[in-house]
């Protein structure tokens, strides 16, 4: 692994360092820019504004990002943009969440050194959003903030990989932000799998039978409320044992993880660095998890609401407060793809399922269940620990509007802090056609303009 | 995985340091584009301004490295040609790629978008470097045939139809240092001298090549293994593959049968097959020379025609071969469609490899190069082990229009092997990078004036 940080981050001194000086890159059109170690960024400068003070950074742990479609809104708004896939990008098994912060801070110490850039936003949408507050914790708060006896994986303060003085950014946008990856893969996991049936294929001799689910914990057994042609209705009962069960076959995965990882720092393990934490039914590894067993995605009634007024950004421009319901619709179909491998299975490994994908709990829906700190992929978490300015934007046709009440209400520390809901957005930003209340068709532009005025009139451009 | 990575990104460290030290009064000034319509991440390099060679446009990937760089591109700018170095969905992600089949439509993607700034007239090629190479050449074969290109009656996984029908064919392929295949690749990494998958540090001395006892000095990572060890070693290596062939196809089988752990497919993880458990990694003798007279182009020099000998180092690592990462972490459907390739009482000689059966991978390039008419240009790198490879693509080019060449003292990715010229006594070998993107231009020249 060391090897390959260092070939990498060679990699990048070399391409910035030893291009020709006839090869330009295009000005006013996006520009690949190799950050180093593996993290690869692109460049939006904004055609209005020659001079910009003020850029965004846009990351996620694994998607894509580097043509997020805040990278052309919000640099078509005068700012200068820098959309970033870290070393990760694509794998959700390489992840090594507390090396993260290292790639956010290359893209940080671009803007402010190279570019001079004065002020500097991140944005955090979906997984970016405990991408991105874990960085400004730690960058807040010092390495203190990600080490301690109760994580399961702790980031170093000293050598390669020391997050130690990072600078902070300026402001802090979360955009239907994850709660976690980690919190994400507790209310995702079956917990209907029986122990240990769940064992990975290895050598000639194996021989692993069909999974047998226990009934009272099927969410896709119709006796237990499911519905396979549209909405759901779980009994508060099924619920309530459903979501305690996540949580103990999270912390019995969590067990197998640690024993694993002491024989292995033992020497009595079959490989010396790692190996393979394959969890059926636990919801897919691909950014976005894949079909999991969220009880909230077949019934939409579970994990619905706001608890207390909140502001609503309606498509005609104007903002209400009221209890937000989500108008997001039932998906049914994930009962097939959980049952998949290439779908509905966590495939890991015992560094990423522990860093970004494992969290303590006893109960996967109720916030004073979770031990967030547990982990430093929490966004409950990392909040307590940021001062900047803090805007919390989420879709009111998704279901991180219930997460980003608590963020707001609950967790934030940010003196200047907002909580916004956008009507009728899907969780990629876009209007959700289908949904009640619509149409949502100024939605996008809403939503970009909405993000802009709120930069714009705390640091300008 | 983790290893190919680590070493594609070297691969372009070496490469971009050797841009940056090359004489460039020649070069033409340069302009990269990142290009957004494409589905995946791109970087365009053209000439700046376009000049008489800019109608000839050449796309390139590989199969999982990150080629955003532009470092496989820019040579070709500065020599007038347009150049598109794309990603794909598995750029990063090399375990989760089932077949080459699902990265087809991308490059076809790619081939379109060049299409569309040379125009009627122009010429779009491909080039495929190291595992590429098999990429490229599988794609063109596809182009060229359909999906009956990865569809023959000795094709251990056959391809689906969708995605491979109506590809645009590439004008010329290029192919640098390529691979011989995926599942040759991962047969030749496979360590036979393991016991049990569960407990794979308990081994079998008699077919461990890091043993000692077998010739392996771990002080020189070199080794003189005997023809009797040799006979053993790859018959056992022969004998693992072929055993985790059948258990995956036998658990393909359950899966169909709804008697699989899952309903489409089952995580697949084999200890010690995706690493440094490959014979000719340590003993210099293997894969040393080729059999026939080929160019040999070296810096400064005149080319030559000369039967080829390596010049590389060896290294061979045992401790690579033990961690998680050298274990190959796959899945029943991407074992068999990626990985898996048939032999039989397989050899690796001083100037041959036989007993694979190339056609059971639909990523074998030697299988490839059957169904492909085009022009085809092989330039393989005389201070890496591909020599006796690169022969064998070229045996089984079908190509009227085919020339293979080496590239004195370039290392895989390229550039100089100092470590090389030190270890054999040679004086350095020169601007390797030039002279191999200058032979390209002139092969270019030759065929498109």
């Amino acid at each position: 692994m060391k090897r390959t940080i260092f070939s990498l981050i060679g990699v990048i001194i070399g391409v910035w360092l030893g291009l020709p000086a006839a090869v330009s890159f295009a000005q006013t059109r996006p520009e690949y820019i190799p950050l180093g170690g593996g993290v690869k960024g692109v460049l939006y400068r904004p055609d209005s504004n020659p001079s910009p003070q003020v850029a965004v950074i846009i990351i996620h742990r694994t998607s894509n990002y580097l043509q997020h479609a805040g990278c052309t809104q919000l640099s078509q708004r005068g700012l200068m943009v820098l959309c970033i896939n870290s070393r990760f990008d694509n794998n959700e098994a390489l992840v090594n969440w507390e090396l993260i912060a290292l790639d956010v801070k290359r893209g940080v110490d671009y803007l402010k050194n190279t570019q001079k850039i004065s002020k500097v936003i991140l944005f955090g949408h979906s997984g970016g959003g405990p991408t991105t507050t874990y960085y400004q914790a730690v960058a807040e708060k010092g390495p203190s903030y990600c080490q301690g006896p109760n994580k399961l994986t702790q980031c170093e303060s000293s050598g390669p990989n020391s997050v130690a003085g990072l600078t902070p950014a300026d402001g802090i946008i979360l955009a239907d932000a994850h709660p976690g990856n980690t919190v994400n893969a507790l209310r995702a996991i079956n917990p209907s799998v029986r122990e240990a049936q769940d064992k990975e294929v290895v050598g000639v001799d194996a021989n692993n039978e069909p999974i047998n689910p226990v009934k009272r914990l099927d969410p896709f057994d119709p006796e237990n409320g499911f519905n396979p042609n549209g909405d759901s209705n779980y009994s508060k009962k099924f619920q309530q044992d459903y979501t305690a069960a996540q949580a103990d076959r999270m912390n019995n995965w969590i067990n197998q993880a640690l024993r694993i990882r002491s024989l292995m720092a033992q020497g009595d393990w079959r490989f010396p660095d790692n190996d393979s934490i394959i969890i059926a039914r636990g919801g897919g590894s691909q950014a976005g998890g894949g079909d999991g067993a969220n009880l909230f995605v077949p019934d939409v009634d579970v994990f619905c609401c706001t608890v207390k007024p909140q502001k609503l950004l309606l498509n005609n421009g104007s903002i209400v407060t009221q209890i937000v319901k989500s108008v997001r619709l039932p998906n049914p179909a994930v009962a097939e793809g959980n049952e998949e491998f290439d779908g509905g299975t966590k495939n890991l490994t015992v560094t990423s399922f522990l860093s970004a994908n494992a969290i303590r709990a006893t109960d996967s829906l109720d916030y004073k269940q979770i031990d967030w700190c547990s982990t430093n992929n929490s966004t409950p978490c990392a909040l307590q620990n940021i001062t900047v300015p803090l805007l919390v934007t989420s879709m009111g046709a998704h279901y991180f509007l219930v997460d980003a009440e608590q963020y707001y209400e609950n967790y934030a520390a940010s003196a200047d802090k907002e909580n916004i809901v956008f009507a009728g957005l899907l969780h990629g930003i876009t209007p959700c056609t289908a949904c009640a209340g619509g149409p949502y068709t100024n939605q996008v532009t809403n939503y970009w303009d909405y993000l802009f005025n709120w930069i714009q009139t705390r640091f300008g451009t | 995985m983790k290893n190919r990575f680590a070493f594609t990104i070297s691969v372009s460290w070496i490469a971009l340091l050797s841009l940056s030290s090359f004489s460039l009064s020649w070069a033409q000034p340069t302009k990269l584009t990142v290009v957004t319509n494409l589905g995946v991440p791109a970087v365009l390099a053209e000439p700046d301004p376009l000049g008489s060679r800019s109608h000839i446009a050449i796309v390139t990937m590989h199969s999982d490295g990150n080629y955003l760089s532009g470092s496989n591109c820019i040579p070709l700018a500065q020599r007038g040609y347009r150049a598109l170095c794309m990603n794909n969905q598995f750029t990063n992600n090399a375990d989760n790629i089932e077949g080459f089949y699902q990265i087809a439509p991308t490059i076809a993607r790619g081939i379109n978008h060049l299409r569309g700034l040379v125009g009627a007239s122009g010429k779009v090629g491909i080039m495929g470097h190291s595992m590429g190479g098999p990429l490229m050449s599988f794609y063109q074969n596809a182009a060229e045939n359909g999906p009956s290109a990865c569809r023959g009656p000795q094709m251990i996984y056959p391809c689906p139809d969708e995605g491979l029908t109506n590809l645009p064919k590439a004008d010329f392929m290029i192919l640098r240092d390529s691979h011989g295949g995926w599942g040759f690749a991962n047969l030749s990494y496979t360590d036979p001298a393991v016991v049990n998958d569960n407990n794979p540090a308990r081994r079998r001395p008699q077919l461990d090549m890091y043993d000692p006892s077998n010739s392996y000095d771990p002080s020189t990572l070199s080794a003189n293994y005997g023809d009797r060890f040799l006979r053993n070693f790859l018959d056992g290596q022969s004998s693992r593959y072929n055993d985790h062939i059948s258990l995956a196809l036998d658990r393909l089988a359950k899966i169909g049968a709804d008697q699989g752990d899952y309903t489409d497919d089952e995580p697949f993880i084999i200890p010690r097959a995706d690493g440094a458990a490959r014979i000719w990694l340590p003993d210099l003798k293997l894969q040393e020379r080729t059999r026939k007279a080929f160019k040999l182009l070296k810096d400064g020099v005149p080319p030559s025609v000369e039967k080829i000998h390596s010049v590389r180092v060896p290294d061979g690592r045992h401790e690579e071969n033990e961690s998680y990462a050298t274990a190959l972490h796959s899945s029943v459907r991407r074992f068999l469609g990626k990985h898996a390739i048939r032999s039989s009482n397989w050899t690796v000689s001083e100037d041959n490899i036989t007993g694979i059966d190339w056609a059971s991978s639909h990523t074998s390039t030697p299988y490839n190069v059957e169904g492909i008419s085009v022009p085809l240009l092989i330039s393989q790198h005389s201070g890496h082990y591909f020599i006796v490879v690169g022969e064998i693509i070229y045996d089984h080019a079908k190509s009227a229009d085919k020339e293979l060449v080496f590239i004195y003292g370039a290392n895989h990715g390229g550039s100089a092997c100092t470590q090389c010229a030190a270890y054999h006594g040679l004086p350095p070998f020169g601007d390797t990078q030039k002279v191999e993107w200058d032979y390209l231009h002139t092969w270019l020249l030759a065929r498109y004036p």
